[in-house]
């Protein structure tokens, strides 16, 4: 393979298979092959030049789970265009805040450009307050999606299921392997409605054999612990049925329970079901298979074939060509990528050299595999009249595993009104880290030097 | 009924307009599936995936019937 960039793989795809479909959208009413795909590409492409879009600029974009947002992805990476994935439903004014930050930055390097290595800028939730901007180059996007085509047996007959944001790592790099194997993507809006994720597994099945390959096309697709807890507890059944054309699912960014993991592979027995660890900053690491007899807990199996992986102090290190450049105001562009990655993650191997996910060193809340950072809802909270002093804590939750909880210090004389503050909080974060639960207290603790004492409500 | 759904949603949703008559545009996947688990427990009944709807989650009104039918079928 020579193509360094996965738009490589895309336009090498439009001469190789020009009628292959690419996209199903819509509940498939929208097709789009690969040729057709690419025109509508360089049509936009030339759409940004005559806007005064130029190599080397940064483009902030809510990302969508559309036919539009893809072609405006490939598009901007057609001129060399960075891309800065954003929420779809982030507040406006954080936007603008994002779109800043990547501005003064680009006014400092060379030519006021961004090098044309670099892919994309994650935006990610770490310890601290404001989201980082992860600087991801075009050799980490190719090294994701070898590792996953390798590991995970992605082919041109795949039809991938794209549920979920495409700003987010756990859909997002699943595009890549399935553009360099010229496979396709089913993109439905999320899973709000179970129904619609049958109604794709139909369509995929009633699919024709493949005119190329003569092989019959199957489904794959991503599903945070979360969203396999909904099927399994609301359409167990459901999923049963559809065991001949789930060729494999992939999960992670959250911990899955042990009994969710037995209860998969009974339903879909011939199905390959992985548990993989990945994050922005170190791209696809490991996977494991978990439907092989064993299903093993906190397996997340061996490391990919372009990642490396060791333990410092039972804390995971990371290695490979899939290695974020680095943080967006921190980052040697000459480099790739970083040389390693010492992750907030804990590990251990076992005597086969599987890597197991034994915990967190930091206060991120995993909301069904979306990180919230517990500093960034206190910092908007805080700016709220009538709040005095607050934290933010994890609270158990059976479907998500974790949700924010705020607890609340009112000033005298102020209600607790705890839909007022959520109205607030959403106004200025994505939906997803504004807490479920309020409890309005009489004081929050903290510790000998003033700060907030995050574990004794760990313990609670 | 009415009412008593709406207490016990108020608490699990901050962020929902429970009197919205467009309720289903305001949930999320998380909102939706947390409809299904809270109302199955508060009233005994079994729902799943083909219950939740737009025109089961449309409004308080449209929960009600959807509770009532469930009752009414066991």
């Amino acid at each position: 393979m020579s193509a360094k960039r996965i738009i490589d793989c895309l336009q090498a795809n439009a001469q190789r298979c020009p009628d292959k479909v690419f996209i199903y959208d819509c509940e498939g009413t929208l097709r789009l092959t690969y040729a057709e795909f690419w025109q509508q590409v360089q049509l936009r492409a030339a759409s940004l030049t005559e806007g005064g879009w130029r190599q080397g600029d940064a483009m902030c974009i809510r990302s969508t789970q559309s036919a539009s947002y893809l072609v405006l992805y490939f598009a901007c990476h057609l001129l060399g265009i960075i891309i800065v994935p954003l929420e779809h439903d982030l507040p406006e004014a954080r936007v603008q805040d994002v779109n800043v930050r990547v501005r003064v930055i680009q006014k400092q390097l060379p030519g006021h450009v961004f090098p044309s290595s670099v892919s994309d800028v994650l935006f990610t939730s770490g310890t601290t307050g404001q989201p980082k901007g992860v600087v991801v180059s075009h050799q980490a996007m190719m090294a994701d999606a070898v590792n996953l085509k390798v590991a995970q047996g992605f082919h041109h007959d795949i039809v991938f299921i794209i549920n979920g944001p495409l700003n987010h790592a756990g859909c997002w790099t699943k595009v890549l392997p399935v553009v360099m194997e010229g496979g396709s993507l089913y993109l439905m809006p999320g899973m709000k409605n179970l129904d619609s994720f049958f109604t794709a597994l139909d369509f995929i099945r009633r699919l024709p054999v493949s005119a190329d390959t003569h092989r019959q096309p199957t489904a794959a697709v991503f599903l945070v612990p979360a969203s396999i807890r909904m099927l399994l507890q609301f359409s167990q059944d459901r999923l049963a049925q559809y065991a001949d054309v789930i060729e494999f699912i992939e999960t992670g960014a959250a911990h899955i329970p042990h009994s969710d993991m037995l209860r998969l592979c009974e339903l879909l027995p011939d199905s390959r079901l992985f548990n993989t660890y990945a994050s922005s900053e170190t791209g696809v690491v490991c996977t494991y298979n978990f439907n092989d007899g064993k299903c093993l807990p906190g397996c997340v199996g061996h490391p990919m074939k372009l990642a490396r992986v060791s333990l410092r102090d039972d804390v995971l290190v990371c290695r490979g060509d899939a290695l974020m450049m680095g943080y967006l105001g921190q980052t040697d562009f000459s480099q790739p990528s970083l040389k390693e990655i010492v992750t907030s993650d804990l590990g251990r191997f076992d005597e086969e050299g599987r890597l197991y996910l034994v915990g967190r060193q930091n206060d991120v809340i995993n909301v069904g595999g979306l990180k919230v950072s517990p500093a960034e809802v206190e910092e908007e909270a805080l700016d709220i009249d009538g709040i005095a002093d607050c934290i933010c804590v994890a609270d158990s939750h059976s479907l998500m595993g974790s949700v924010p909880k705020l607890l609340v210090v009112m000033e005298p004389g102020v209600l607790f009104d705890k839909r007022a503050i959520a109205a607030h909080l959403r106004s200025a974060l994505e939906a997803y880290k504004v807490p479920a639960k309020y409890e309005q207290v009489d004081h929050i603790e903290r510790n000998a030097n003033g700060k907030l004492n995050r574990k004794f409500y760990a313990a609670q | 009924m009415k009412e008593k759904i709406y207490k016990i949603l108020e608490d699990a949703l901050p962020l929902v307009d429970l009197e919205s008559e467009r309720l289903y545009d305001e949930l999320d996947s998380l909102g939706v599936t947390t409809i299904l688990m809270e109302l199955s427990e508060a009233f005994g009944i079994e729902l799943d995936s083909r219950d939740a709807t737009p025109k089961n989650l449309q409004s308080l009104d449209s929960l009600v019937r959807l509770v009532e039918k469930k009752l009414s079928g066991k």
